[in-house]
């Protein structure tokens, strides 16, 4: 493969190869080559964290990553979770029901698995539900479901929070 | 509770084979014209239908907002999916399984009252008859009306919990939940070039701008509107910021006045309309508040922005003479009706079917991303054409929450009770959807039109709003929901305004409660009673009572501390909702803690109501405390998300969301009842540490200080 615009890259364990403009935005080439449409574009600026994909370990924007900075990288796309979506991040989402519209969940997912991934092995630990907070940032959700999605994670961090949604659940079935 | 009458869906589509179908076996079609916003209202009809059909959810195909086939209910929009469009889908199945039973009973020759119908399966007695409802389905003339005395009340069992597999989660993360996720084989992809005021005219030639395009890249001009369209999407988005940065345009119009960003609401003319007075015994003028006893306070917000995630994108064809458009719109049937009349289609060659968007809060982009597909479609017939809006389109594109200002008084008598209060609403009208004043309002719909015709006449954006009978605008809310003796409300109505305004969630309730919830907490300071006593002395309703009441328990308020307080019923009409906000004002205003407590009579989906009402609580803490889009001549100046900051992760409060017991009472929607009262607890709590009402939003540290220190 000597041709410098082929870029050989690995998507969800399964070798590619993609001879498209070296600075395409990675995104594309997931959603419309591949398509991977589980990533979502928001803003094609970095600044949403909807496009959100893990490369090498790292969370990063696929929307403002070119093509050949992949290059003999590993990406991960939500993909990658089902379709048995047995992920603890997954089934943690699930159970809080921690979405409305589910337009900024790939990219929230993505983020989580990455940071559960490094604070598991000891790499990088999450300490309060605050830097747990500070994590998600970037990612921007307008619905508004962010204290779902803190109660469903936080415990993955083995990190309490003292509000949950079966509190509330509860309270509304005693009086029926 | 009492006999309702069936919903007004039912009254142009009165037949049962408008709403439902058994023609597969194993399954049942039901066909609504409410739409999947991500607001849940597909998983809450399909509990409907369930429930009445007795029927595995599975066995629900729920189709809505197809034009080809679904009955028009009119826009998904006001918190009316559920009281309304909810109500249809029940009267529909209930009496469908009434008619189901009575045939069973003639097949089986017995007595309606020993069938007994689970999940399709036909029992007489305990006993399987072998008979299944589609079978029977067959020999019914579904053509038939239903039955108008058919009862709406809820069903006896109610299922409160889901646990079944999130499927539209699944489908969603999986990458085909999406109107973006739309795939068809030839399908290419689509960017407009649009300038900032929608009547400029191309200065360029068409050929001039074809030679600056790169390979691969084919240029769509009719008129003044430019796309571009490519297989490769990449390429398009490329070639589309190219010839942006060419900018294009000569912006022809000559401003009446050019609005100032920090003033968005000055220098407008405005017309004064009275909605709505109560005099008691004795005439306004006699009634004008005293200098000593007068209290009074104003609120304004600026313009907001949907700021929805993903951007509006569409996806069209031009086939066989059909056009047919995939859209995120709320309303597919306005939609058809202005795409048909902009491009001069007959309404039959025009299909358009709703596929979901990113969350949806209000008249968004959707309807003009697919006017622009459906142009582009046009001319490149067989082509299905994928058009999505650019982040910055997205935001300085779309129509606009708009701006406004509500100002209140009261005058209160010797014991601090309200004697008099005068609300007086400053705003534009609150809609320019498709249809809204008889308008095609559709962006492009001017770029298209031909030079020196007068046809541009008729392309003009249209302003205005729904009445206060049927929940009002700009003046939505802005009846104090409380026991007066005489009170005046009116609007300043703003028009020809250079932006369009949008129908954004709430409308003007947001501000109306705001101002209004400002004005009893300040009263009740003057009056020298605690902020909730004196909501509780002046609120007629027991549910209004009780979620206050149950409010104040569960957060064991203190007002003391800087708890705030508020209240309200969504449109003076619909849900019940108290809120109590625990704030920490130092450099900036953080909120720790809410608890919202609603009554929205009763409830489909417990956990679908409380998301709505977590959601609108967080959505509306955000536009008080951080958002605003600046106008700049003809939209928003704001091009991406580093100029319009929205609430993020370290800045969201713990919420309490509870729901006192509506069971019983016909559904109110939820959707929309917590946007005021939360914004009003929120800010109260802050003037109560701040000890001043500063009223200008959003109430970042620039923005207060600029107040504070006036």
């Amino acid at each position: 493969m000597s041709n410098k615009n082929v870029v050989e890259f690995v998507v969800n364990g399964q070798p590619q190869v993609s001879d498209v403009a070296a600075d395409t935005p990675l995104i594309y080439v997931l959603r419309n080559d591949l398509k991977l449409t589980g990533t979502r574009f928001g803003c094609g600026a970095g600044h949403c964290g909807a496009c959100t994909v893990i490369v090498d370990g790292v969370a990063i924007q696929s929307c403002n990553t070119p093509l050949n900075a992949v290059a003999g990288k590993h990406v991960r796309t939500v993909e990658s979770l089902l379709p048995d979506a047995s992920h603890p991040v997954l089934q943690k989402l699930f159970e809080e029901k921690a979405w409305q519209c589910g337009y900024c969940i790939a990219g929230i997912v993505m983020q989580a698995v990455a940071a559960l991934e490094r604070h598991r092995c000891g790499d990088s630990i999450i300490n309060s539900v605050d830097e747990l907070c500070q994590l998600l940032n970037d990612n921007l959700c307008r619905c508004g479901a962010h204290h779902r999605i803190i109660l469903a994670l936080a415990p993955l961090f083995d990190l309490s929070v003292k509000t949950t949604q079966s509190q509330s659940a509860e309270s509304l079935s005693k009086r029926q | 509770m009492s006999k309702l009458k069936l919903p007004a869906p039912l009254s142009t589509h009165g037949r049962f084979s408008d709403w439902i179908s058994f023609c597969d076996t194993g399954l049942v079609v039901i066909r609504s014209g409410r739409v999947e916003l991500g607001q849940g209202v597909g998983s809450a009809l399909t509990r409907i239908a369930a429930a009445e059909l007795h029927l595995d959810r599975s066995r629900i195909r729920l189709v809505s907002g197809d034009t080809r086939s679904c009955p028009n209910e009119g826009y998904t929009a006001g918190s009316l999916s559920i009281s309304v469009g909810g109500l249809a889908v029940r009267a529909v199945t209930r009496a469908a399984m009434i008619i189901l039973r009575q045939q069973a009973a003639m097949a089986l020759q017995a007595d309606p009252v020993d069938i007994s119908i689970n999940d399709g399966a036909v029992q007489h007695g305990q006993v399987d008859s072998g008979l299944t409802i589609w079978d029977l389905a067959r020999d019914i003339d579904w053509q038939r009306l239903i039955p108008d005395d058919t009862p709406l009340d809820a069903p006896h069992t109610h299922e409160l919990n889901d646990s079944s597999v999130p499927n539209d989660l699944l489908q969603r993360l999986s990458g085909s939940g999406f109107i973006h996720d739309l795939d068809f084989p030839g399908m290419q992809h689509a960017r407009v070039i649009t300038p900032d005021d929608y009547r400029a005219t191309l200065k360029q030639s068409a050929d001039d701008l074809k030679a600056s395009l790169p390979f691969g890249v084919t240029l769509i001009n009719v008129e003044n509107f430019l796309a571009v369209v490519s297989e490769r999407e990449e390429l398009a988005v490329a070639a589309a910021e190219s010839l942006h940065a060419l900018s294009p345009w000569s912006e022809t119009r000559e401003l009446e006045s050019v609005p100032d960003s920090n003033h968005p609401l000055e220098g407008y003319g405005y017309q004064t309309e009275v909605d709505y007075i109560v005099e008691e015994s004795e005439n306004l003028d006699g009634c004008e508040p005293v200098e000593e006893t007068e209290v009074s306070v104003c609120m304004e917000r600026p313009c907001i922005s949907h700021a929805s995630i993903g951007p509006g994108c569409a996806v069209a064809v031009f086939r066989d003479s059909t056009l047919q458009i995939y859209s995120h719109s709320q309303g597919v049937f306005a939609l058809r009706n202005s795409i048909a009349t902009m491009l001069d289609l007959a309404v039959e060659s025009v299909e358009v079917i709703h596929h979901p968007g990113a969350g949806c809060y209000g008249h968004n982009s959707a309807d003009d991303v697919a006017a622009d597909a459906a142009i582009t479609a046009m001319q490149l017939p067989d082509v299905p054409i994928r058009m999505q809006y650019s982040r910055a389109d997205e935001f300085c594109k779309s129509p606009l929450g708009p701006a406004m200002r509500t100002e209140s008084a009261a005058r209160l008598d010797a014991n601090g009770k309200l004697a008099f209060v005068r609300v007086s609403v400053t705003s534009p009208p609150h809609s320019s959807r498709p249809g809204t004043e008889g308008a095609m309002n559709l962006r492009s719909a001017m770029l298209i039109a031909k030079a020196d015709s007068n046809e541009r006449a008729g392309r003009i954006i249209k302003q205005g709003e729904p009445p206060l009978a049927s929940g009002g605008g700009s003046n939505r809310n802005a009846i104090p929901g409380y026991r007066i003796p005489a009170v005046e409300v009116v609007t300043n109505k703003i028009h020809n305004l250079p932006y369009r305004v949008s129908s954004l969630r709430s409308l003007g309730a947001f501000v109306n409660v705001l101002s209004i919830e400002s004005l009893m907490d300040e009263c009740a300071i003057r009056a020298n009673i605690d902020s909730a006593s004196y909501r509780l002395q002046s609120v007629d309703s027991i549910r209004g009572r009780s979620v206050i009441e149950r409010a104040v328990e569960i957060s064991g308020f203190r007002e003391s501390h800087g708890d705030g307080i508020a209240y309200a019923q969504y449109k003076n009409m619909a849900g019940y909702c108290a809120c109590i906000a625990r704030v920490t004002v130092e450099e900036e205003i953080r909120v720790e803690k809410l608890w919202v407590i609603a009554d929205v009579g009763e409830i489909i989906n417990p956990d679908g109501v409380r998301a709505q009402l977590e959601g609108g609580a967080i959505q509306s803490m955000s536009w008080l405390l951080y958002e605003q889009a600046p106008i700049a001549v003809t939209g928003t100046s704001v091009t991406g998300w580093d100029d319009y900051p929205i609430a993020t992760f370290t800045q969201i409060p713990s919420i309490h969301i509870e729901l006192t017991d509506g069971y019983g009472q016909p559904p109110l929607g939820c959707g929309e009842a917590s946007q005021g009262p939360v914004a009003a607890a929120i800010y109260n709590a802050t003037c109560r540490q701040l000890g001043a009402r500063p009223g200008r939003l959003p109430l970042t540290r620039e923005r207060l200080t600029e107040q504070l220190l006036r």
